[in-house]
């Protein structure tokens, strides 16, 4: 039977649980635009950790969400049913090793995990809806179609044997002018291969094209971002390799002595057309946008200073150093008329942010003027003696950023809640970038509890204009706003 | 949309919990007697919506059933509501449709018509929980049981004894005797509301309806619990009474009269109505029973006994309420009923002084037989209690079980912790075969400090030494009534 | 008395009923069920061992002139309307997030990297 640490108390206790919410509590009135789901996946350990030195990010996959009906709320929380979890379970036991190393598995299940590293996924990182199926994701296997309506796994997903990857990234694109999906796989062909596949598939669910790159060296490729004209994707130097993993390591080490690449691939071009481009060592973990202005490229995201993950230790042996584990926006620029392979990089705020920040997703690949995200606001008061001594270790606050003006408006969660990752939900009817909503789920460290809290996203100032109540704690890393017009919800 | 911000009761770790949850291979700190095969089952009140009047009894919430299944030292857990046809239409109109406990007069018009003409409609299912002829039910005084899917939990719907049981109530303890598998079952107020009819039955082990007995009580009351020998039924009626005026008149089901005498029926396993013999006492609350045992010609009945109102929800009408000389608390009494005498008085001795919360249990395989212990929770104010972090209850909570001999008055109990609230206790014999009191005291512990429920493992026989095993949920558990052991080869589990 | 006073204030709607208007409600209420309870004092000269019950109301007009109080019995909050129970002060917060004050930096990040 599972045990987990001592100190797991408070809002640090494992949660491990399914659930369902009919017609949640609500604060305020729910507006009449959300017609659809919220979609929440995150990682949360079935079993407790094998080694130590593991990291939340290889826990396994838990889905929930927030169906919006008619005014009122149900919610619905289960665990992804992988292969991981369904043997954890018969053996009552964790049976995998450390995140994405099949080598630290146990004697009874390695042999196969070495041969099919896929089939160690949780699929815990993001969802994503798309040609009328959802799925829960993670960027080491193919995605996991699950039924929208009751939560249930219902297998991985090759799209019809097209897609050839073995492994789907978290973060595809969806092109809002054409439909399609951008989609790409790294270590496409095997635990540590150079292999890159991209893909574009049509708004039906067809892959309608497919590019294979090598890459210069393996590394994390977490996020691309992608214009009209490119796909961009950032690799921060996390770098692995079979000897690093046969040594018993995490899938990734940082390795600060190496620059980060960023490839950039022409979308109407071939896999030799792509150009990679040097820059500063940074865990380039997530983004935010990017355009394409006649042959100059912009990349807008919140990458790290330096190190984020301290789970993923420099293969130099260099101690982690939490001062390179902040989130800064920044700006890109790429000359694509020139030969250098070198990016401008511009700092927009020095305030350090959530790295998973987000944007009016209608603009995705064209040019934007917003982004979403949260970070901490210092003057902000919190309440120690209600909610715990957090040590300002909490996002108290999302914002618009203008990522013209840099002006910053301000949404504050209060003095007890902390906040998850940013969505906006646009009005119904509406066109103008950034009209609609903000939303994300707050943990209220008081009452122990989380709360999805709903914003206007043009008045952040002014609070909540309604907040769903949950009677316990939700888990979650990346969500989606899916309309009642992509996904049949029930 | 849902608002319990009305209700001050509601917040902190009692704020409204109304979720379905299921948790593989909970989280255990000690382990798990590899004996412990089968399911603790238990059946408690969430309110699905807020109540329509805020001083309505605590009784009338939804009824929220929970299981932890025990599997070779592995335990799940889920937790379901009871969809009751009242649950049914709640839901359908996303709002509380009815009203006072137990008064179809004051529902929600849409309904009362027919809630009137069919009060057992309104049943929550929401008191006890219990498994008998292969079958998992939960029950509620007022209506027929619901059977439950031992699996899941997943509502079968209202049981009907194949249209031999023809009372419109049931209740919430009927009583099992060990020897034959019967179950002696029986419902108050059985043709209507308020009505003065008691129907008894006996069901065989297989399910089938074998007797009906029809009597009435010397006055309409809760007879919420009875009591069990090898020859006898022992009927407590006491001091709650009801009437079709007071219904009509919008009041809540129940009021308390101090006023009116105990009366105690027993009634001959083989009898019939003509042979009920009401014994007459002075006032007292007896809403459950320890146990009963026929010896020769006395019956002898130990329950949890109140000399005043315990509900503060049913209070007395003007001039009706306890003498200020009452005597508070609960505790362990023996009612000696002699059959051969002529009058109608009984004798009462005090077994235990402590004082107890009322929800008790014995080793249900001594049911209508001879025992020794009584198990209850109780208040111990002398133990510590972590105020700054689960409130100022010191002296409130039942932060024990104690088992209560009741041949030599020697008493043992076990402590939950600083920041615990117990639940009723229950005993799981070590083996069908074990002696009595040999096995494990088991019941839900709310960590008030953690926001979760626990439930407790401790030697029945060894209370002092504490847990031998804990299960830690991630979550708080609503409030329960009663909850029972269900061992492996009862029902059909997962 | 205890205080009852809403925890759920971020959102800017409409604000819940104010006690007093609850008050009033709840009176309407009790005019409708008799809302007297017992006077319940110990027995003189008969220490009960254990807790004893809770006392309440003495009369109904003592009952009209007082608040309704969260009491706590049979192991969870109740409204007394007479005002008279012992109030219940839950903890002002769970303090739930105490748990990670102890964790290093690199704790924190390994099993909390958004918050």
């Amino acid at each position: 039977m599972p045990q987990f640490p001592e100190h797991a108390s408070g809002f640090d206790q494992p949660m491990r649980f399914e659930a369902d919410v009919y017609d949640c509590e609500v604060i305020g009135k729910i507006p009449s635009d959300f017609k659809g789901a919220y979609v929440r996946v995150g990682p949360e350990w079935y079993f407790p950790q094998k080694y130590p030195d593991d990291g939340i990010i290889n826990g396994d996959g838990y889905i929930n969400l927030y169906r919006f009906k008619s005014g009122v709320v149900n919610y619905k929380s289960r665990w992804v049913r992988t292969p991981r979890w369904e043997n954890d379970r018969r053996a009552h036991r964790q049976l995998y090793g450390k995140y994405r190393n099949p080598f630290t598995d146990d004697p009874s299940i390695r042999e196969q995990t070495l041969a099919q590293p896929s089939l160690r996924t949780t699929a815990n990182t993001h969802t994503l809806a798309f040609a009328g199926l959802l799925f829960a994701i993670k960027e080491d296997a193919l995605p996991y179609r699950m039924d929208p309506r009751t939560l249930a796994t219902l297998g991985p997903w090759d799209f019809d044997g097209r897609y050839t990857s073995q492994t789907f990234s978290a973060h595809n694109k969806i092109d809002p002018l054409t439909g399609e999906l951008l989609a790409y796989g790294y270590e496409a062909t095997g635990l540590c291969s150079p292999d890159l596949w991209v893909y574009t598939l049509d708004k039906r669910g067809r892959v309608t094209r497919e590019w294979r790159l090598k890459v210069p060296h393996v590394t994390m490729i977490h996020d691309m971002a992608a214009t009209q004209k490119h796909f961009i994707f950032p690799c921060g130097p996390y770098v692995t390799s079979l000897e690093w993993l046969k040594a018993g390591n995490l899938h990734w080490g940082w390795d600060e002595t190496r620059p980060s690449l960023i490839g950039i691939l022409p979308r109407d071009g071939d896999a030799r057309d792509v150009r990679w481009f040097k820059g500063p060592a940074r865990a380039m973990i997530h983004i935010l946008n990017a355009k394409t202005e006649g042959h100059t490229v912009t990349l807008y995201a919140a990458f790290f200073d330096g190190a984020f993950f301290p789970f993923f230790k420099s293969v130099h042996g260099t101690p982690w150093n939490p001062a390179g584990a902040r989130a800064r926006i920044r700006k890109y620029t790429f000359d694509l008329a020139s030969r250098r392979d070198t990016f401008e990089e511009e700092l927009l705020w020095e305030t350090p942010v959530q790295d998973i920040g987000r944007i009016d997703t209608r603009f995705m690949t064209l040019p934007n003027r917003y982004a979403f995200t949260a970070y901490n606001d210092a003057t902000k008061p919190f309440d120690d003696a209600r909610a715990g001594n957090l040590r300002g270790r909490v996002m108290n606050c999302y914002c618009r950023f203008d990522l013209e003006t840099r002006r910053i408006d301000t949404y504050f969660a209060g003095d007890t809640h902390s906040l998850g990752e940013s969505c906006f939900v646009p009005r119904a009817g509406s066109t103008t970038e950034g009209d609609g909503y903000l939303i994300g789920v707050a943990s209220n460290y008081a009452q122990m509890r989380s709360e999805l809290i709903i914003a206007d996203a043009q008045h952040l100032e002014d609070g909540d204009v309604a907040r769903v109540i949950l009677p316990f704690r939700s888990s979650g890393l990346h969500g989606l706003w899916v309309g009642d017009d992509e996904i049949d919800f029930g | 949309m849902v608002d319990f911000s009305k209700d001050p009761t509601a917040r902190g770790f009692y704020a409204p919990e109304r979720f379905e949850s299921s948790v593989f291979d909970c989280e255990v700190s000690g382990e798990i007697p590899r004996s412990m095969n089968g399911a603790f089952v238990r059946v408690g009140t969430e309110w699905l919506y807020p109540p329509r009047f805020p001083d309505d009894a605590i009784f009338n919430a939804d009824g929220f059933a929970g299981m932890f299944r025990f599997k070779n030292g592995v335990v799940d857990f889920t937790g379901r509501w009871v969809r009751t046809a009242r649950w049914e239409n709640d839901t359908a109109a996303q709002r509380q449709l009815y009203g006072y406990y137990r008064n179809p007069f004051t529902d929600d018009p849409s309904i009362r018509e027919q809630t009137i003409a069919q009060p057992y409609l309104r049943t929550l299912a929401n008191t006890n929980i219990i498994a008998h002829a292969g079958k998992l039910f939960a029950m509620k005084e007022d209506g027929p049981p619901y059977e439950l899917d031992p699996r899941t939990l997943a509502t079968r719907g209202p049981m009907t004894f194949g249209g031999k049981y023809r009372s419109q109530t049931f209740s919430a303890h009927p009583k099992i005797d060990p020897l034959s598998g019967e179950m002696i079952c029986y419902g108050y107020e059985a043709t209507g509301l308020a009505s003065n009819d008691i129907y008894l039955y006996t069901v065989d082990k297989a399910g089938e309806v074998t007797r009906e007995v029809r009597f009435k009580a010397p006055y309409v009351s809760m007879i919420h619990d009875i009591a069990l020998t090898q020859r006898h039924i022992v009927f407590p009626v006491f001091a709650f009474t009801t009437s079709l005026e007071r219904l009509k008149a919008g009041k809540v089901h129940w009021a308390w009269d101090a006023r009116l005498p105990t009366y105690v029926g027993i009634l001959p396993r083989d009898g019939g109505a003509a042979d009920v013999r009401w014994f007459k006492g002075p006032t007292r609350s007896i809403v459950h029973t320890f146990n009963a045992r026929t010896e020769g010609s006395k019956v002898v009945l130990e329950s949890p006994v109140t000399e005043t109102n315990p509900f503060p929800f049913f209070p007395p009408d003007p001039g009706h309420a306890d003498p200020a000389s009452a005597r508070h608390g609960t505790n362990i009494r023996r009612h000696t009923f002699e059959l051969d005498s002529r009058g109608e008085g009984y004798t009462e001795e005090i077994l235990h002084a402590q004082s107890i919360n009322g929800l008790g249990r014995i080793d249900d395989r001594y049911i209508s037989l001879p025992n020794r212990y009584a198990y209850s929770g109780f208040t111990d104010p002398a133990r510590p209690f972590d105020v700054a972090r689960a409130g100022n209850l010191r002296g409130r909570v039942t932060n024990c079980y104690g088992r209560f001999d009741l041949h030599t008055g020697a008493t043992s109990a076990y402590f939950a912790g600083v920041t615990h609230s117990l639940n009723e206790p229950v005993f799981v014999p070590r083996s069908p075969g074990s002696p009595e009191g040999d096995g494990y005291l088991i019941g839900v512990a709310n960590n008030l400090a953690e926001m979760r429920s626990e439930l407790v493992i401790a030697d029945a026989a060894n209370l002092a030494a504490g847990d031998v095993a804990r299960v830690i949920l991630p979550f708080r558990l609503g409030a329960q009534v009663h909850g029972n052991w269900i061992p492996e080869d009862r029902l059909a589990f997962a | 008395m205890a205080d009852v006073v809403d925890e759920r204030t971020h959102a800017r709607a409409e604000r819940s009923v104010s006690r007093r208007t609850f008050v009033r409600g709840c009176a309407a209420a009790a005019a409708g069920a008799a809302a007297v309870l017992p006077a319940w004092p110990l027995h003189a000269g008969e220490p009960l061992t254990g807790a004893a019950a809770q006392p309440a109301a003495a009369t109904a007009s003592v009952a009209a002139a007082r608040e309704p109080v969260v009491g706590f019995r049979m192991d969870r909050p109740y409204l007394d309307p007479t005002g008279l129970a012992e109030p219940y002060v839950p903890p002002a917060g769970t303090r739930s997030g105490e748990a990670l004050a102890a964790l290093s930096e690199h704790e924190f990040l390994s099993r909390h990297p958004y918050g």
